[in-house]
């Protein structure tokens, strides 16, 4: 069932096995594989059906540190962010999951193993082929599209996959009006959780119109995204999960530079392009060996044609005493590096005195983006243009060998993550491995708020994953119980 | 007396380039040059007339030479080349290059990572008078993509074209082939946000821009720019249709077949002189209107006027036995099929 609170009545009291609080794609999917497991589901979702009923202004909130525009690229309705994402694609690649040099916090609890099932699960989900990422599957080598790597070299080409884009609240709305063990109910906003010890004995929720319910769950499962989770949580006079301080901590977006320019062979399609029936972005990335030995960051890269400089024209690399073209043009070419960030507690979402119209809390971002983050792309960025020196795929030129500055904004993903992060002991996060609070019983996480590292892949698709497997886990528990 | 180093350059280069003549014409092809194996004989001459070929490498190779410490440029590459056992020199070029990044032999020119080789070569080819750079190009019109179709080609004034949900407004142009990734579509001048996927290319306009165009109607000159090779070349024009609002009809109807009139006269007269006299002596009205029926008829108090109906124009005229009197005369438009009405002012007539 399909209905808002602001036009259908309210009962004073909703009740499910399971509530899960946010319509985007994580609670979307949540919601839906428990259901399809004969779970009864309650989805709560603040916006409205088809589009942002009023209480946006509830987004708004304050920024420190580095500016970040918090209201940025959010949809207040069912669907989420999912209304107007652009479909990019790919899974976290394995060494995202592991730890390496020079991170303050562990990373995953989790191998890409663990998830790699459910990633597969999560290509149905966005509505993109099922299949690794493997770009040699793709048949694309030897084309011209793409540069001819080989295995052990220091960079390899990966690609994206494209959903058309999955609108998730479009896409799936059929089944979740026609299910009979989901209730989902728009335009109501869950402002306080109900604790009892290590329980959430149940959430108050509230419309614009200042209707009030009580929603009663065995587990409750918050999927509002990386800000509004932490938010929540941080809203409660004992926050859930907080025991080592890190809710809200360890903010993270994908953050991009456009170090340089490259000359090399036309015909290049470091970009969105259809190929054998399905929409691709082939990239570029550091191959593992690379991150490991070198603490570099993990790093997407794009080429986009762009005019020729003056001083080392298209000519220059189509000679072949040079460039080895084999009679081929050139072309220059944008370099653009989306950067995975680190985890840095400092990063942090926090409350301030002012309140919304639901009485929730603003937030404020400090957004701790040091010139150090960016000197660590900017590392990459100089083993990648002697790499590409070294084995003749052309020739770079920077644009900018310095960070940002303080105060400046890059180019960002919005893609809102680690402020509930997902640990292996309770001193190190949020949630434990299956996404459950660690110091709560029953109250689990859905959401890109989870990563305790980025990667730099575009979060939709782990999401999904996560919550696939998170909808797992709990109907095991349905399952065990007589 | 000592020969300096740019001596030693230029006499050697300018000795070298008789033997390049000669070298140049019996190697018309120059895949044979860089096939030369590196135990040839004239390996030098080879190089040489490798290095006058190149092209682009003006600017780098002057940089290069004003900071070679290289005595003989020739010398120098060649032993570099020897040490990479390529079979030829084209690949011992190559070859050498890509030692020189491993080994950090590099070079930068204007933030360009360069390695050794290529800058020695490129210093050799300015020394020997090759090395041809070409200006920037200007932009050419010419056509290197086949269109097929395009649209949206015409909007009505105020409305944005293929309009977005962020307000922008949005083309579609489907070329035969697969379009190079360097393509941008440009609306009056202005490169927009351009996507290309194969044969379909689309581009977005800002709402801003957008609203800017079609607040103006006119004609828009819609263009594809290769922004790696500087061509241009025309799409057609997105036409901007001008939008006239209906009359209103004496009762406070709108208009469902007037248009409402930009202009009407002569709206003054002196009493017993013919106004916008026509040749028969008559007296004339006229009104510029955008849309009008075919029936429409002019009154003059009340009066109707034989009446013409025309593209954009009404006229009507008025019989020499007509004298209004001073005063105000209403002057009006009907249309009996459509049932409507409406005044476009007053005549007046002065005292004569």
């Amino acid at each position: 069932m399909l209905r808002s609170a602001l036009t259908e009545l309210l009962p004073e009291v909703l009740e499910a096995q399971v509530c899960v609080v946010g319509g985007g794609p994580a609670g979307i999917v949540t919601a839906l594989e428990l259901s399809r497991r004969g779970i009864e589901v309650l989805l709560i979702e603040a916006g409205g059906k088809d589009g942002p009923s009023a209480g946006e202004d509830a987004y708004a909130g304050v920024s420190s540190g580095r500016p970040y525009p918090l209201q940025g690229s959010r949809l207040r309705w069912l669907g989420g962010t999912s209304n107007h994402w652009g479909g990019w694609v790919r899974p976290l690649d394995p060494i995202d999951f592991l730890d390496r040099p020079g991170q303050s916090l562990p990373a995953w609890p989790i191998k890409h193993a663990d998830l790699k099932p459910w990633y597969d699960h999560a290509d149905g989900w966005c509505e993109v082929p099922a299949g690794d990422y493997d770009i040699e599957q793709l048949g694309l080598m030897g084309t011209g599209r793409i540069f001819d790597l080989s295995a052990g070299q220091e960079f390899q080409n990966a690609f994206f996959r494209v959903s058309p884009p999955t609108r998730f609240g479009q896409r799936y709305r059929s089944e979740i009006a026609a299910s009979d063990r989901l209730d989902c109910w728009t335009d109501l906003t869950v402002v306080e959780l109900i604790q009892a010890s290590a329980v959430i004995r149940e959430v108050r929720a509230v419309t614009t119109s200042g209707t009030e319910t009580r929603v009663r769950a065995n587990q409750f499962v918050l999927a509002m995204g990386g800000l509004e989770v932490p938010r929540l949580l941080l809203a409660q006079s004992e926050v859930p999960g907080n025991q080592a301080g890190l809710v809200g901590a360890c903010f993270m977006d994908h953050f991009g530079i456009q170090p340089g320019r490259l000359l090399a062979a036309d015909g290049l399609r470091y970009g969105m392009f259809d190929w054998n029936g399905q929409t691709i972005i082939p990239m570029l990335k550091p191959a593992e060996g690379l991150l490991e030995d070198e603490a570099l960051p993990n790093a997407s890269i794009r080429l986009a044609a762009t005019r020729p400089e003056q001083f080392l024209p298209p000519d220059y690399w189509s000679n072949r005493a040079i460039s080895a073209l084999q009679g081929g043009e050139a072309m220059t070419y944008d370099v653009i590096f989306i950067n995975e960030p680190m985890p840095d507690p400092r990063s942090r979402l926090t409350l301030v005195d002012q309140q919304d119209s639901f009485g929730l809390p603003r937030l404020q971002l400090h957004w701790h983006l040091p010139p150090g983050e960016f000197g660590r792309a900017l590392r990459l960025v100089d083993r990648f243009r002697h790499f590409v020196g070294q084995v003749g795929l052309g020739r770079f030129q920077w644009l900018r060998r310095e960070g940002l500055p303080e105060g400046q904004t890059p180019g960002i993903g919005y893609h809102h993550m680690g402020t509930t992060r997902m640990s292996a002991a309770p001193d190190a996060g949020v949630t434990d491995p299956n996404c459950r609070v660690w110091d709560r019983d029953n109250l689990y996480v859905a959401s890109s708020s989870l990563f305790s590292t980025a990667g730099f892949a575009n979060p939709t698709l782990t999401i999904c994953a996560l919550a696939s497997r998170l909808a797992d886990h709990l109907a095991d528990q349905y399952r065990l119980q007589p | 007396m000592s020969t300096t180093r740019r001596d030693f350059v230029r006499i050697s280069g300018l000795a070298l380039l008789v033997g390049v003549g000669g070298l140049t014409s019996a190697c018309q092809d120059r895949t044979d040059v860089l096939q030369t194996p590196l135990a040839h004989p004239n390996l030098a001459d080879r190089l040489i007339a490798v290095a006058v070929s190149l092209r682009g490498v003006h600017a780098l190779g002057q940089d290069c030479l004003n900071r070679q410490s290289q005595d003989d440029l020739t010398e120098a590459l060649i032993e570099r080349l020897q040490v990479t056992r390529a079979d030829s020199l084209g690949q011992a070029l190559v070859a050498s290059a890509r030692v020189d990044f491993s080994t950090g032999r590099v070079y930068e020119f204007q933030d360009w990572l360069l390695s050794e080789t290529e800058c020695l070569l490129a210093a050799l080819s300015v020394a020997v008078g090759g090395g041809t750079q070409e200006e920037a190009d200007e932009l050419v019109y010419r056509s290197f993509l086949t269109v097929k179709g395009w649209g949206p080609s015409r909007t009505d004034q105020g409305e944005v074209f293929n309009a977005q949900s962020d307000g922008s407004g949005a083309f579609w142009i489907r070329v035969d082939g697969e379009a190079s990734a360097a393509v941008r579509v440009v609306l009056d001048g202005v490169p927009l946000a351009t996507t290309v996927r194969g044969g379909l290319i689309t581009a977005a306009v800002t709402p801003v821009d957008a609203q800017r165009i079609v607040s103006s109607p006119g004609q828009y000159p819609l263009e594809l720019l290769d922004i790696a090779r500087n061509w241009i070349q025309s799409v057609g024009a997105l036409v901007v249709d001008p939008v006239t609002a209906m009359a209103t009809l004496d009762d406070g109807r709108i208009s469902t077949v007037f248009c409402q009139p930009a202009a009407w006269g002569p709206q003054q007269a002196v009493e017993g002189v013919p106004f916008n006299e026509q040749p028969g002596g008559e007296s004339a009205l006229w009104i510029q209107i955008e849309c009008a029926p075919t029936d429409a008829v002019m009154l003059l108090s009340g009066q109707r006027l034989p009446t013409t109906v025309s593209d954009g124009l009404i006229t009507a005229l008025v019989a020499r036995d007509i004298n209004p009197p001073p005063g105000g005369h209403p002057v009006e438009l009907i249309s009996d099929a459509a049932g409507e009405r409406f005044m476009l002012g007053l005549l007046e007539i002065r005292a004569g």
